[in-house]
């Protein structure tokens, strides 16, 4: 199995959950300040979804990556927290998949390393809800787009920071 | 029979059921009539409709959001109202109701199938369908620390407003969010570590197969009513997929 991939030790698997839920929880506080800052953007939310589906992949790998996109969308369904939550589950899974991927064949030592992985996170995760946008909201292709775009151009940027920084005091902690 | 009896595969069907009808239905007298399905198979399941209180205000705001982007960006239908750079056509209040369905439909089924079912019918459910238990034991462990984490995370914005954290505005809201998140995030991390060292020495993932106090047994009306749902999805993906061939 490949290492830089893989890991299905417990400490992965309870990991996956715990910051799983913590994911949920800081969606969903981010979701309440951009529902008044930028309601149809969520850029905010945009940042939060890419920055913690890349963190988990770089602390437990995969499946862990999965297993916390899963139960962040399931408790979104759950709570009727938004109407999109079945494409999250897509976004979730895809843009993990996709994130664990890039950053298997890179060091992640660089910051340029972070922002092309959280780019194919944040490009393939967006897509999911872009198609979300069309088929719920009836909202226009083009408009879908845009929206998506723009999430993901700031989401790239500003997770891609965050992920560095915040794995990187992470790993100095001697936490993982 | 409530729903809460029924068995969770059956529920699984009927979610599915139920979004496959939200997302190839296209028009609202449609939608609306499964709604209303919805909402009766609901009402007589069980028995009343006051957990679902909640649920009619988010998706309230929500079809307010929906409402406003419609107007704001649709370009379909004839113009009606034109102010500025802002421009009203005829079409955005049909598709924001379509909109609007569809989302109740998706919400409420959510709600049915992941409300009234125990963390341990899910896992049991995902046992059946061959995952290896060490995963399908992560729904309990998930539904038991939703609140323990919810309540971590309040305990620690109470105590950065002691320190002196302005948290009134939606601004001071998104300023706190760094010196309330970073200590949540390095404290589940620890727990994390703590609980998967107990799990571990109670013989967590010692084997591969473990036995549980109950299991799932599909009764006769879970099969007929599992194989009925089934049988309408193929028949309505069936009959949208054969005109495009």
């Amino acid at each position: 199995m490949n290492e830089k991939l893989f890991r299905t030790d417990t400490k992965a698997l309870v990991g996956s959950v715990i910051i799983g839920i913590v994911m949920l929880i800081m969606m969903q506080v981010t979701g309440r300040i951009d529902a008044i800052l930028d309601p149809t953007l969520l850029l905010l939310n945009g940042t939060c979804w890419a920055f913690f589906t890349g963190l988990i992949v770089l602390m437990y790998r995969q499946p862990a990556g999965i297993i916390a996109g899963v139960v962040e969308a399931v408790v979104a369904m759950a709570t009727g927290y938004s109407p999109l939550g079945f494409f999250f589950l897509f976004a979730n899974v895809i843009g993990s998949i996709v994130y664990s991927l890039i950053s298997g064949r890179l060091s992640m030592e660089k910051l340029s390393h972070h922002i092309w992985a959280m780019l194919g996170t944040a490009v393939s995760g967006n897509l999911c809800v872009m198609v979300g946008l069309i088929y719920v909201f009836h909202l226009d292709w083009k408009i879908a787009l845009l929206s998506s775009s723009l999430t993901t151009f700031v989401g790239t940027i500003g997770a891609g920071i965050l992920t560095k920084s915040v794995y990187g005091s992470l790993q100095k902690s001697a936490l993982l | 029979m409530g729903f809460s009896k029924l068995d969770p595969r059956t529920k699984l069907a009927w979610y599915v059921l139920m979004i496959n009808f939200s997302l190839i239905i296209g028009t609202a007298a449609q939608l609306s009539i499964v709604l209303i399905v919805e909402v009766m198979a609901s009402l007589i399941l069980t028995g009343s409709l006051k957990r679902y209180k909640a649920m009619i205000v988010i998706l309230f705001l929500l079809g307010l959001q929906i409402l406003v982007v419609q107007l704001i960006f649709c370009r379909e239908g004839v113009l009606i109202y034109q102010w500025g750079i802002l421009k009203i056509y005829s079409q955005a209040l049909p598709l924001a109701i379509t909109g609007i369905l569809k989302a109740s439909i998706i919400v409420l089924a959510s709600m049915h199938f992941f409300t009234s079912s125990s963390p341990q019918e899910f896992t049991l459910m995902l046992i059946k369908f061959k995952v290896p238990y060490r995963f399908a034991m992560l729904v309990g462990l998930s539904v038991r620390f939703l609140p323990l984490m919810k309540a971590e995370y309040i305990s620690i914005i109470d105590s950065q407003r002691a320190r002196g954290l302005k948290m009134e505005s939606a601004w001071d809201n998104l300023k706190g969010i760094f010196p309330t998140f970073l200590p949540f995030l390095y404290r589940s991390v620890r727990r994390a570590t703590e609980t998967a060292l107990a799990m571990e020495l109670r013989g967590y993932g010692r084997t591969k197969t473990r036995t549980f106090t109950s299991s799932l047994e599909l009764r006769t009306y879970d099969v007929v009513l599992i194989s009925g749902m089934l049988m309408v999805i193929i028949i309505s993906l069936t009959s949208r997929i054969l005109p495009l061939i």
